[in-house]
């Protein structure tokens, strides 16, 4: 058996070959981690759909029948908040652990470890964009898709962004303290009350739209709202406050990450 | 600095606060604030400084917890020196320890792929050496099967093929070649060879001597995170061999005795408060398998010593690998008190060893090993012109 001395994409790194590996790396990792998880299961990854459909009805079911809140194209509407709120959800819930639960990736020289964080979202956001054609196919059903849909990548791109923040954020504090994974698990279950998910931002009252005002998700999930059911394209301001809000959510992430990327593996 | 040098560690001190028990939680924190600040902190690494050239191999010796694991991880960028710098001017690969990254439920191949991609390599690269890889490890079949079937040997021919199917530039190696089976650890030096010869620098940490002595250009051993001496493999070895035993140096301290660390040529060390003053193998230095072999060895203590230990090792030579390992105390040959001279008789009634070149150390402890009173490193060599393993043996003082 022969063995190269050396290989040339050794040498990477600090350039963009070490950032093409990277993503290979992170795309590994997400590969495996489906491919573990449905493996052996007869539905297989049909399972990612099932916990947001049998919300999507059972919530459906409460809000219609036993409170009826009378929002117009009701299913669609639920349907699109839930999933951006469940990928966001898990993304948050998962990546606080992403350290924890891969000790040896951590502890392995030479590994990134702001993959693991980022991993855990895009795992997350798989499930996403399975379910995103059921929700393409519901809103051209019901009320058929407007130009303005082809925005919704965008909020797509934003929501990525803000979940990679967060995680990065949460991820290195769970191992100096292992009680930021309950506080972030009940800061994700408020979260879902205090967001537009099953009811609008119409229904907030104003003494109350300050909580709305500063929530990111509220304004991804309304602004998809209102350009697959209304056909509305988001105002400019919006969108500018998003990428703004995401740039810094990643920047903080990215901050505490790197402030603790060193003292990670020892305090595994 | 050496031109050449693709590791340098400078000074390097590593201070760890062991939290007993880490506050954790926020329950601790309010419980006990302050326990963990200041905490029960120890010094994992004391100013610790090595150099390490391009296609050199490097051994670090010493007991556990001697630092060794520790610099690796450091050296490999997990975690900061407290003070101190580290300098790799390579890509650095590691094996601290085999299958760690393993998955139970992928397929050995799917696995292989895992290590190669975390081990630095594009997906490309590895699939177009997976024929190598399961060639290597000898898996046929299994390397279609979910990783959870494999015995424990499967999984390291797995883990070590993938991890080293590219030499890299600079490998850390922790302990790892000392698992598995005598004819997979060839293999896996066979593989350390030709890196070696591809120019990869390499650091192995380990306790097993025989695999220094068979790798290593250069020697640095540690204790309690400092190092005690660095050099060419041979000499540093045959010192840390000469005082394996810590206390040995503090007794003979105590007792005003030079401790003999390394007699060059002799390779004796220990205090000579119990001297082995000779030693006679009968029939003769070259026997048959089914011969007994006798040996005797003259005692002569310099002060009254209880029930002293007595070892006797056999290594085969060149590599050095013990083939028998004995001594007084797991034989429950009490050697009793030592007051005057004594000659203690080992009998084994069949060497039962594939013929070749063989050598004896002997050695001389106190009664809990603590202390080397005498020690005698590869000095008798023995040679076997028959076949045969661990022969059945009696011990007798007189």
């Amino acid at each position: 058996m022969s063995i190269s001395a050396t290989s040339p994409l050794r040498r990477r790194a600090g350039s963009r070959a070490r950032l093409a590996y990277l993503a290979e790396v992170a795309v590994h990792l997400v590969r495996t981690d489906l491919a573990t998880r449905h493996r052996g299961s007869a539905l297989g990854w049909l399972w990612a759909l099932a916990p947001p459909l049998l919300q999507l009805v059972a919530t459906y079911f409460v809000f219609t029948r036993v409170i009826p809140l009378d929002v117009d194209d009701y299913p669609v509407f639920l349907l699109i908040g839930i999933l951006s709120w469940s990928w966001f959800a898990r993304s948050v819930n998962d990546g606080v652990v992403a350290f924890e639960q891969r000790r040896e990736l951590v502890r392995r020289p030479g590994f990134e470890n702001a993959l693991l964080p980022i991993v855990s979202v895009l795992v997350a956001l798989s499930d996403y964009l399975l379910a995103m054609p059921v929700m393409l196919g519901a809103v051209a059903i019901t009320v058929g898709l407007e130009p303005a849909a082809v925005v919704v990548p965008l909020f797509v791109l934003l929501q990525l962004l803000y979940c990679i923040g967060f995680a990065m954020l949460v991820a290195p504090l769970q191992v100096f303290l292992r009680d930021v994974r309950q506080i972030v698990g009940l800061l994700v279950s408020v979260g879902f009350w205090i967001t537009p998910i099953f009811y609008g931002r119409a229904q907030v009252p104003d003494s109350l739209s300050w909580i709305y005002a500063v929530n990111p998700m509220a304004y991804i999930v309304g602004g998809q709202r209102s350009a697959l059911i209304s056909g509305n394209w988001p105002s400019l301001g919006m969108m500018f406050g998003l990428t703004l809000g995401a740039i810094v959510a990643v920047a903080a992430g990215y901050a505490v990450h790197h402030s603790l990327r060193d003292r990670v593996p020892e305090q595994l | 600095m050496n031109p050449r040098a693709t590791v340098v560690v400078d000074g390097v001190s590593k201070r760890f606060v062991r939290r007993a028990p880490r506050p954790a939680t926020i329950k601790g924190l309010v419980r006990s604030p302050l326990a963990g600040r200041g905490g029960d902190a120890f010094w994992a690494l004391r100013d610790v400084s090595l150099s390490v050239s391009e296609g050199e191999t490097l051994g670090l010796i010493g007991p556990n917890g001697s630092g060794k694991s520790t610099l690796l991880r450091l050296i490999g960028g997990v975690g900061k020196p407290t003070s101190g710098t580290i300098v790799a001017t390579r890509q650095i690969d590691a094996i601290l320890s085999l299958g760690d990254g393993l998955d139970p439920y992928l397929t050995g191949r799917e696995n292989a792929i895992a290590t190669g991609i975390l081990s630095g390599l594009r997906r490309r690269e590895v699939v177009s050496r997976l024929d190598e890889i399961v060639d290597f490890a000898e898996l046929g079949d299994f390397f279609d099967r979910p990783l959870r079937t494999y015995s424990e040997g499967m999984k390291l021919r797995l883990a070590f093929a993938a991890s080293t199917t590219v030499a890299p530039e600079i490998l850390l190696i922790d302990e790892v070649l000392s698992v598995g089976d005598l004819r997979f650890q060839e293999k896996c030096f066979a593989r350390m060879k030709e890196m070696q010869a591809a120019g990869t620098t390499v650091i192995v940490a380990t306790h097993d001597e025989s695999h220094v002595q068979r790798l290593c250009d250069r020697v640095a051993w540690l204790r309690k995170g400092a190092v005690v001496s660095q050099g060419p493999a041979g000499e540093v070895l045959r010192a840390y061999q000469g005082s394996m035993q810590l206390a040995t140096d503090i007794r003979a301290r105590e007792l005003s005795i030079e401790p003999v660390v390394h007699v060059e040529g002799v390779d004796r060390s220990g205090t000579l408060e119990v001297e082995l003053a000779s030693v006679r193998i009968a029939p003769g230095r070259v026997v048959g398998g089914e011969t007994p072999v006798t040996i005797e060895l003259d005692l002569l203590p310099h002060l009254t010593v209880n029930d002293p230990i007595v070892s006797v090792t056999l290594h085969r030579l060149p590599d050095l690998v013990s083939v028998i390992d004995l001594n007084s105390e797991t034989d429950n040959a009490g050697i009793g008190v030592l007051d005057g001279p004594r000659t203690v008789t080992l009998t084994l009634d069949r060497v039962e060893l594939q013929p070749g070149d063989y050598s004896f150390s002997i050695g001389i402890f106190q009664h809990d090993w603590e202390v080397t009173y005498d020690y005698r490193w590869n000095a008798y060599p023995f040679e076997v012109i028959d076949d045969g393993r661990t022969p059945t043996r009696h011990w007798a003082t007189r």
